[in-house]
């Protein structure tokens, strides 16, 4: 196809711009609406698994905070701490070993650094706290622990002598200090209410800032966001990559086809490497406690941006198992903690009137009220985890398993395809046979036994389910390529190939197999469709993706009762959504590629 | 035939064998205890050889493979060449036996297939396949005669969504509305209403019928909208030939043009696809009849699945790949009935 529309334009006419394969192809996607639409959801769909973190997360963007609990802490140990310093000044490293506690191994002068680092810790948390101003005093007391840990190091040498003396003063002084400190550094009560023009006691700590939400985005996740980006906005950048820097000239843009894709995917290559040897990745804390901690008042933000959805994708609450959608009217909650309408409400027991304590919901941080319209869009789930959060986070292990597990076997199929086309004879004999075989085991059947027995904790469901899919199905792909190998083998530009001297691999990868590739490509649109659709039927019948970890077929048998409709309709809603999509992407491809189709 | 078949329940064997998970134990497992828990006087460690010498399972993968394929009985009763004592010599698939369940040894497999397709898979597919063809080849025709009208695209883009619903989301979703908490029109469990003994004979007819709606309507819409679609683009492709023109030409009716002339050659793909249609119905309702609770074939195939009975797994999914074989078959018999040209050499 290349080599003819070449050789037409540069034997005759000055170079004017001649379409070639591929401009014809997106011509003719360009004309059908549909698929254009189907594209659009699709990217929208990817975009919301690929942000699912941004979305939908129990962890801030931002926050700013105080946390009372941790310098109350700090001020609390160090009055001990201190009195303990002082002690072991006193005593003679003599004395230390005579007293300390069985299983000390310390020696004096150890024992005096580590509690210098014990009061240095307690001092550290404080000062992250307040203000620089407030520093002066601590640092002033900060010296003076440090002055009487030098003098006790001296003390042993005379016993009793000057030197003790010093150390009784310093250790008094000392004292003295950490009282004063404790009475001006205390800080004002964040749980007590605030009365009305008068000012609460205590110090106001100055927040932290941290980003953690940002912190736990790994490398990885970063690639495919930036990656994700540049294909969304890819019109807008191609339009003036083309209009400016190419100045329209359409040699040049078919030249730049494969560039911008190379430079597309280095550039997201690059922030994921970036983001993933500095910032991501690194935080390690624990989300729910923190979250708890806010709640309670123990932690008091002065600033704090959540996300859309403030929830965790393992986030449960107890009290709200199983609650519709809060928009609608059977969700409501009184203050008591009972369903106000329809089949939930309480039941008193008919003899004796009993009716079953309610549960209190809990509302944390950040989170919508009891009753509002968003407090759950999509219901919750039987632990109680928000389902919307479920969904999203849930389509990335969907919509993976059907993109990564069609690439695969797309990538085997063509390989054997290609070989049994290639060379013909008994290898294509042995091959064609043993898929004949293959195919006359209904395949769903054959991936469902085998991910049946597949221990999960050996290998985890969703690698299995993608190998088994790519191992099994494999055998569509590798029929397609081996007849379009038939017909291309003995095509002119093959028996160019081989005339030449050139190799198998090279005459097949590099010649043969470009041009067999537009079917393959219809194949693997519609290879994600059933990829898709074998993961989620998997998952309902309880063999795939295992809780907590979400799937779009997996959330479908949280439940199976009829009164719990939202669990079934809107993850199904997606799924069908996302094959109807990549079935008419297939068709249109198939349309678009088959010279034959357009007549029709 | 016969070697594809071979090779069909070799791939099936190797991966039950390649897989974790061994059935003696399993065995033990559903005996209480996890081998911990031993009875006084009984061994587990001779429970569990006993158990493996009575199925043959501690014989090779050749010889186990050889008790599948048949015809030879290779278990400790089985033919005298294998080591039995001949009281039961034949056995596998090629003497059409299935042998018996692996923790049931009194349930014969095949019996049981036999009783299951009888009662639900076979008047089920049958129907569905009937009502598919019945309802498809219309649809296709009649879209494809006014291709381009508004009519034909909203045909071929309600098949296309219709096709596009998985099938579990499907009947899932008809429960739902069909079920006692949506419509409580009909009903959405088994294929009999309990007290179904006491009724009359036409009674107990509109029951079952009443009970196969949803079934089948799930069976069908799938194969109804592939089928349509190809009917359709089998239509349009012979209505562009010669032929067709010459017979408008010569000024025939547009009812004999289609009737007569472009239905008998256009008829042609369709009939392939009854080669992927027939396996399916038979074994491929699995997951209607999970969802629906229906005795079948294909949930018995689930059964063996959850109990990890290697003996039910080989028999259905050796009796699927075999109906694949036989849809082939017929379906290269109907390809030279209908269509003169081709010839098997």
């Amino acid at each position: 196809m290349k080599p003819s529309t070449n050789l037409g334009s540069k034997s005759s006419e000055p170079p004017t711009y001649s379409k070639d394969y591929w401009d014809l192809v997106f011509e003719q996607l360009g004309r059908n609406r549909l698929f254009k639409l189907a594209v659009v959801v699709l990217t929208l769909l990817y975009a919301s698994a690929i942000y699912a973190p941004l979305i939908a997360n129990d962890r801030p963007y931002v926050l700013e905070a105080a946390n009372y609990a941790e310098y109350n802490k700090a001020l609390r140990t160090l009055y001990p701490a201190t009195l303990g310093v002082g002690r072991i000044a006193k005593q003679t490293p003599e004395q230390y070993l005579e007293k300390r506690t069985e299983g000390s191994t310390q020696t004096h002068e150890e024992a005096l650094q580590a509690e210098l680092g014990a009061v240095r810790g307690q001092l550290t948390t404080m000062k992250l706290y307040l203000a620089p101003e407030k520093h002066a005093a601590l640092e002033e007391f900060d010296l003076a622990i440090a002055e009487l840990i030098e003098l006790g190091g001296q003390a042993g040498t005379e016993p009793g002598g000057e030197v003790a003396e010093l150390v009784k003063a310093k250790a008094t002084e000392t004292k003295n200090l950490v009282k004063a400190i404790r009475v001006d550094f205390k800080p004002i009560d964040p749980g007590a209410e605030l009365v009305e023009g008068e000012q609460p006691e205590g110090l106001i700590l100055t927040g932290q800032r941290s980003y953690p939400l940002l912190e736990a985005i790994s490398g990885w996740e970063m690639f495919f966001m930036s990656l994700w980006l540049l294909v969304m906005t890819w019109p807008l950048w191609n339009w003036i990559w083309n209009l400016v820097l190419l100045r329209g000239d359409r040699e040049r843009i078919r030249k730049n086809r494969k560039r911008k894709w190379l430079l597309a995917l280095a550039l997201s290559m690059l922030a994921g490497l970036v983001w993933g040897s500095t910032l991501g990745g690194s935080a390690i804390f624990n989300v729910s406690e923190y979250k708890a901690s806010l709640t309670s008042g123990e932690i008091v933000e002065t600033a704090a941006v959540f996300p859309l959805v403030p929830y965790g994708f393992a986030e449960g609450h107890t009290a709200e198992i199983f609650r519709p959608p809060t928009w609608g009217e059977s969700s409501e909650i009184s203050e008591e903690g009972y369903y106000v309408r329809g089949a939930r409400m309480p039941e008193p027991d008919p003899v004796t009137g009993f009716v079953s304590p309610p549960k209190p919901v809990e509302i944390r941080f950040a989170e919508p009220q009891l009753n509002a319209w968003n407090r759950h869009l999509l219901g919750t789930d039987s632990a109680g985890r928000d389902f919307l959060v479920r969904m999203l986070w849930g389509g990335r292990v969907s919509l993976a398993v059907g993109l990564v597990s069609a690439i695969l076997l797309v990538i085997i199929g063509t390989i054997i395809g290609s070989i049994a086309g290639y060379f013909g004879g008994w290898v294509d004999m042995v091959i064609s046979r043993f898929i004949e075989i293959v195919i006359c085991i209904p395949a769903f059947f054959l991936i469902l036994m085998t991910s049946a027995f597949i221990d999960p904790e050996v290998l985890a469901p969703i690698f299995a389910i993608v190998i088994l899919i790519a191992l099994i199905r494999w055998t569509g792909v590798a029929r397609l390529v081996r007849g379009e190998f038939l017909r291309l083998r003995e095509s002119e530009f093959a028996l160019a190939a081989q005339a030449l001297g050139f190799s198998s691999r090279r005459t097949i990868f590099l010649h043969i197999l470009p041009n067999a590739l537009a079917p393959v490509l219809v194949a693997g649109a519609f290879a994600v469709a059933s990829g898709i659709l074998t993961e989620s039927t998997l998952s309902f019948l309880g063999f795939g993706i295992q809780h907590p970890m979400p799937s779009w077929g997996s959330l479908i048998t949280d439940s199976k009762m009829a009164e719990h409709w939202w669990v079934q309709i809107f993850p199904g809603v997606l799924i069908f959504i996302t094959i109807t999509c990549y079935n008419q992407v297939g068709d249109a491809f198939r349309d678009a590629l088959d010279p034959k189709a357009k007549k029709q | 035939m016969v070697p594809t078949l071979m090779g069909i329940i070799l791939i099936i064997l190797g991966l039950l064998h390649a897989a974790p998970g061994d059935p003696a134990m399993q065995m033990m497992g559903l005996g209480g205890g996890t081998g911990e828990v031993s009875q006084e006087g009984v061994d587990i460690e001779a429970k569990i050889a006993k158990f493996k010498r009575d199925n043959a399972l501690d014989r090779n993968f050749l010889v186990q493979y050889l008790g599948h394929l048949g015809p030879f009985n290779v278990k400790p009763d089985g033919h005298e060449l294998f080591g039995g004592d001949g009281r039961n010599p034949w056995g596998g698939f090629l003497s059409f036996s299935f042998g018996s369940e692996l923790f049931n040894r009194n349930k014969m497999i095949g019996a049981e297939i036999w009783k299951r397709l009888k009662s639900t898979t076979l008047p089920l597919a049958i129907i569905s396949i009937f009502l598919t063809y019945l309802l498809a080849l219309p649809i296709g025709i009649y879209s494809a005669n006014r291709q381009g009208t508004t009519i034909d695209k909203v045909t071929t883009l309600g098949l296309f969504i219709l096709y596009s619903i998985p099938v579990f989301w499907a009947a899932l979703m008809l429960k739902l509305i069909f079920g006692k908490t949506g419509l409580s029109l009909l009903p959405v469990m088994n294929l009999h209403s309990q007290d179904s003994d006491q009724l009359g004979t036409m009674a107990y007819f509109l029951d079952t019928a009443k009970h196969m709606i949803l079934p089948v309507a799930v069976m069908t819409y799938g194969g109804l909208a592939y089928l349509s679609r190809q009917m359709r683009t089998g239509m349009i492709e012979v209505i562009h030939q010669d032929y067709i023109r010459t017979a408008k030409a010569k000024g025939l009716g547009s009812k004999a043009i289609v009737f007569k002339h472009a239905l008998r050659n256009s008829v042609i793909p369709v009939i392939t696809i009854f080669a992927s249609i027939l396996p399916i119905m038979i074994g491929g309702s699995l997951i209607i009849e999970v969802v629906f609770d229906l005795p079948g074939t294909g949930e018995y195939m689930f059964k063996g699945l959850m109990e990890r009975d290697y003996n039910i797994i080989m028999a259905t999914m050796t009796l699927s790949g075999t109906m694949t074989l036989v849809g082939i078959l017929l379906s290269d018999i109907a390809y030279a009935l209908v269509d003169p040209r081709i010839t098997y050499s």
